[in-house]
């Protein structure tokens, strides 16, 4: 499930995407990880309260980790003008969650240790399918493939991209396309069905 | 030597926190650098373990003491995924699953 007319995506996206970044509401904007984390923690409440089964909500939270921390873990002292992550969430009626940046991309992430990097399509599959970090010699590069592996598992649904290149997961399906307007940094949603 | 996991946070999901927990962590191990003494990380009541923070945490414990960590209580999802996952990079003869799985 992939939810491009509602508010918070519009939002999000446009935030992604502006040359200059419009203000977001408080609530939605984590300048630093431990405000994002902060809030995932929240959230983790918030959906044992609605009766989300524990395992999903967990699982959930992992991944949201996974992907809001490499935001960070990348793009220190990269930023393009907004450092951190816009996070937004509802619940109901269909749970979903966004989590953007204004970093650096994937691609450009990746480049300086895979050169031959042709566009972000490729550079989106790179990160999801092989065991390749950006902060080499460190070891580092398993976030996104952990985060794909779980969503062909566990019926979490994706929609990610970097430049103009997304990766998508629906009901454990996974595809790649290319799309006209492209997003600097990167952008997520997850969501599943209750 | 048991490590409770808790102690470090139910939710364990940040690779800085992953590092410090280790450093902090590690002036502890040095007597068990001089022995045989067995490693054991027990998960019980950790709520989320990411592959971040273990990553951090785990795989250089059993990069300096392979073959004598051994993990237990690890029937949370995130602690059995995280673990099951990173486990597919780490040699086998590492670490031991056998206390509980």
């Amino acid at each position: 499930m992939f939810f491009p007319d509602h508010p918070l995506f519009q939002r999000a996206f446009s935030w992604a995407s502006a040359p200059v970044p419009p203000n977001l509401p408080p609530e939605e904007y984590c300048p630093v990880r431990d405000v994002l984390y902060g809030r995932l923690d929240s959230l983790l409440v918030s959906l044992i309260r609605k009766n989300i089964p524990e395992e999903k909500s967990l699982l959930l939270h992992a991944i949201l980790s996974e992907i809001g921390g490499n935001s960070f873990d990348h793009n220190i002292g990269q930023w393009k003008d907004a450092p951190g992550v816009l996070f937004a969430r509802t619940l109901d009626p269909t749970p979903f969650f966004i989590l953007a940046d204004r970093g650096q991309g994937i691609r450009r992430t990746l480049l300086p240790v895979k050169p031959s990097l042709a566009n972000d399509e490729e550079a989106l599959r790179t990160a999801f399918l092989e065991q390749l970090s950006s902060r080499a010699p460190e070891r580092r590069g398993n976030g996104l493939k952990f985060v794909r592996r779980e969503l062909l598992q566990d019926g979490i649904d994706l929609f990610f991209q970097s430049g103009t290149a997304c990766y998508a997961v629906t009901s454990k399906e996974e595809s790649w396309k290319s799309v006209p307007t492209s997003i600097p940094g990167c952008l997520a949603v997850l969501s599943f069905s209750r | 030597m048991t490590i409770a996991m808790h102690k470090f946070g139910t939710i364990l999901n940040s690779r800085p926190a992953g590092r410090e927990a280790f450093l902090a962590f590690r002036p502890q191990l040095l007597h068990v650098l001089k022995s045989t003494e067995e490693i054991i990380l027990d998960f019980q009541g950790v709520q989320v373990l990411t592959p971040s923070f273990a990553d951090e945490f785990v795989t250089p414990l059993l990069e300096q003491y392979p073959g004598r960590v051994s993990f237990m209580h690890t029937q949370n999802i995130t602690v059995r995924k995280t673990l099951e996952f990173l486990s597919e990079q780490w040699p086998k003869d590492a670490y031991d699953w056998k206390r509980d799985l």
